[in-house]
């Protein structure tokens, strides 16, 4: 019965978050119907937790589906930022891959630049469930490449970092794929720290097993000054003196 | 300093030996005025922009400046840190023991 409670309080509560989304200025017949949808779902709910308190047997959880599709229909009655509103309500409440399916759809369609999409990326969790990694991740790479607004490119970006965060194999590969764009600028050194700092943590033992008196030196394979390869192994059959230095 | 290593390789330029540098100049131009005003000959690997916290060094673990190393034919370490004469003195025994061995193919 708890879990049941908490997750009504999580339904209204999200209601408030759309509610309050919703723009202030609107031409009257999608703020009409956005209005009457909320007031629908709110209703919903509030039998829903009457049927709670009242510890009723066989409650109705509101109709998630059915409000979904609802959702969808008016935004595909309504053009450009008017039908945000809907969408946005049809995966922050309705738990509904149909619906779900349907925003990520119509978004990628009409509305990857749109200001109004924080608030459907923002509900990450519903959208990888229900609308598949694919089709998330082709929203998130248009929406961090066009969205000219700030906030749902922080968004997407906050989406593909979190999706990084649980693929080390993918952020490997990604770190591999951004090296050589980076080479020769100050994001090569900050990439190349890692290893910078791997080397250092080594060094001693480093020296200790290849660096004594006796010992075959180890080999280097670097660029001279003019940037032409070399190797300290092609001085092989000349005694060589290595001398580190400059002149600062 | 400069000076003894540049008669070094004038005085050897004949014999089997090289001195190799890791240059830690950070800027390339620092490097390039200083190899024309100091008469610089001898060829150096560039341990990058981050001068002395270059990628070779720091393998290496190099933390005095300069640091010597001094290798046989073989490649092998032969002297660690020697400087002025006893650099001197370290490349010609090893020159001497070239010359004793026998010559081998390679």
């Amino acid at each position: 019965m708890n879990v049941i409670q908490f997750a009504s309080v999580a339904l209204l509560l999200v209601v408030g978050t759309a509610a309050q989304a919703a723009p202030a200025q609107k031409p009257r017949a999608d703020q009409v119907e956005y209005d009457k949808l909320i007031a629908d779902w709110q209703a919903a709910n509030q039998v829903f937790v009457q049927q709670l308190n009242g510890k009723q047997n066989g409650v109705s959880v509101p109709d998630g589906k059915a409000f979904g599709a609802r959702a969808i229909a008016l935004a595909d009655q309504f053009a450009g930022e008017a039908a945000m509103p809907f969408l946005c309500f049809a995966v922050a409440n309705c738990v509904d891959e149909e619906a779900t399916k349907a925003v990520v759809a119509r978004v990628l369609q009409n509305h990857v630049k749109s200001p109004g999409l924080a608030t459907i990326l923002k509900n990450a969790k519903a959208l990888l469930r229900f609308a598949g990694t694919e089709d998330v991740e082709k929203l998130v790479e248009a929406v961090i490449a066009d969205s000219p607004h700030a906030l749902p490119r922080a968004w997407a970006m906050h989406l593909k970092a979190t999706r990084l965060l649980n693929d080390k194999e993918a952020a490997a590969r990604l770190l591999a794929d951004a090296q050589p764009l980076a080479a020769g600028t100050l994001l090569a050194e900050t990439l190349d720290a890692d290893k910078l700092l791997a080397d250092r943590t080594a060094a001693p033992t480093f020296e200790k097993e290849n660096l004594q008196l006796g010992m075959t030196a180890p080999d280097i394979v670097g660029e001279d000054v003019d940037g032409v390869a070399f190797k300290l192994s092609d001085y092989r059959g000349k005694v060589v003196v290595l001398d580190y230095w400059g002149f600062w | 300093m400069f000076p003894h290593e540049r008669s070094l390789v004038e005085r050897l330029k004949d014999k089997p030996f090289a001195l190799l540098g890791v240059n830690s100049d950070k800027d390339k131009d620092v490097y390039f005025a200083g190899v024309r005003d100091n008469g610089i000959t001898w060829r150096s690997f560039w341990n990058g922009p981050k001068g002395t916290t270059g990628p070779i060094s720091t393998k290496w673990g190099v933390r005095g400046w300069p640091t010597i190393y001094v290798l046989d034919a073989k490649g092998v370490i032969r002297a660690r840190n020697v400087r002025g004469e006893a650099m001197d003195k370290a490349v010609d025994e090893l020159l001497a023991e070239m010359e004793k061995e026998p010559k081998k193919g390679g």
